[in-house]
């Protein structure tokens, strides 16, 4: 009798630990979807924004404006399909478009925090939106990110803690 | 082929990504690059007594770098405006006021070497009268911006490149925050 309440209880974390996982995933997945689709509708904007942090040069800028949206709008797709297939059989697909998405934003992060060092007054071109997004709002928003992407990478190790 | 197999979910991603950016880039509305150009860099610029005497004698045409909006507001002397996100927008008035500068003031003179499919614009020179443009400030560097899309060859927004050069432009690079706070002594 002793092990049936332990195990509800197991029950409760595990649910808690997949309802976090899928609010992890909705958040770097929204995330990444919303601000793909206005720099894929406006690519110049998004290419003067990449060159007002100065550390790229200068001729990738358009070709950058013109990929790394996709990059974005595809990686926060399939982090949804991925969880969804998580959920179903366990399968680990969500690790591909999560591993990327971390690429991006150690990426991001960086960039931001020399723009932020350097004291540039610039848009951070990250999602297009109405009000102008310093780089320092922006790196506080990508760490959140990352730290909510490196949970669904060790989601596993997370789970087996429960186990 | 042992790191295509590794890598290969990542590089599927990576290569539809790209192939979707080149179809997007394909249905723009207006040229774009796919390699951007560098931007352009004035070394001299004009001192605010040279810009105050080419706006009390209404010697040369003005362009005002700033937004719409600001324009609006004040501007100095006759000054035209062109604002480069209403540019990239291709807005019609935009259009329109460059259309009045090359009209009014004779930019139609420059030479052309025709090679197959691409030209190289050779400026008669003299005859030109320079458009002298501002922004804001001197940390404010949408001037050089718009002049390297007036002057760009490439079918970029509408072939301005035909009638510009960038000898043709001079900045005054103090701007309207030092015009208007001098004015206002």
């Amino acid at each position: 009798m002793s092990g049936i309440p332990f195990k509800k209880n197991n029950m409760i974390l595990k649910k808690t630990v997949n309802l976090f996982l899928f609010i992890a995933t909705t958040y770097i997945g929204w995330n990444f979807i919303s601000a793909s689709l206005d720099k894929i509708a406006d690519p110049s904007s998004f290419s003067k924004s990449i060159t007002n942090y100065e550390i790229t040069p200068y001729w990738i800028d358009n070709l950058v404006a013109l990929f790394l949206p996709w990059v974005e709008l595809i990686c926060g797709i399939l982090m949804f399909v991925g969880l969804y297939y998580f959920f179903k059989n366990k399968s680990n697909i969500i690790d591909i478009p999560n591993n990327i998405i971390i690429l991006m934003l150690l990426w991001f992060i960086f960039i931001l925090s020399i723009a932020v060092y350097r004291g540039l007054d610039i848009d951070c071109g990250c999602g297009i939106s109405e009000d102008k997004t310093t780089p320092f709002e922006r790196l506080i928003q990508d760490i959140y990110l990352l730290i909510s992407s490196i949970i669904i990478k060790f989601r596993l190790k997370i789970m087996s803690f429960f186990k | 082929m042992s790191l295509f197999n590794t890598y290969r979910e990542y590089i599927v991603i990576l290569l539809i990504s790209l192939i979707l950016g080149i179809v997007r880039w394909s249905i723009m509305d207006h040229n774009f690059p796919l390699f951007s150009k560098p931007k352009i860099v004035f070394d001299e610029f004009i001192s605010y007594q040279d810009f105050k005497d080419i706006v009390d004698n209404n010697s040369y045409p003005i362009i005002d770098a700033r937004d719409f909006s600001s324009y609006n507001e004040g501007y100095i002397g006759n000054a035209y405006n062109v604002d480069i996100d209403l540019l990239y927008e291709l807005d019609e008035e935009v259009f329109n006021n460059i259309n009045n500068i090359i009209s009014n003031h004779g930019y139609s003179d420059n030479q052309f070497n025709v090679l197959e499919d691409s030209y190289r614009v050779i400026d008669t020179g003299n005859d030109n009268q320079p458009i002298i443009v501002y922004c804001w400030s001197p940390t404010c560097d949408r001037a050089e911006e718009l002049i390297s899309i007036l002057i760009d060859t490439s079918e970029y927004f509408g072939k301005f490149g035909k009638y510009f050069t960038k000898t043709d432009f001079s900045i005054y690079k103090g701007g309207w925050d030092e015009w208007d706070s001098i004015q206002k002594k």
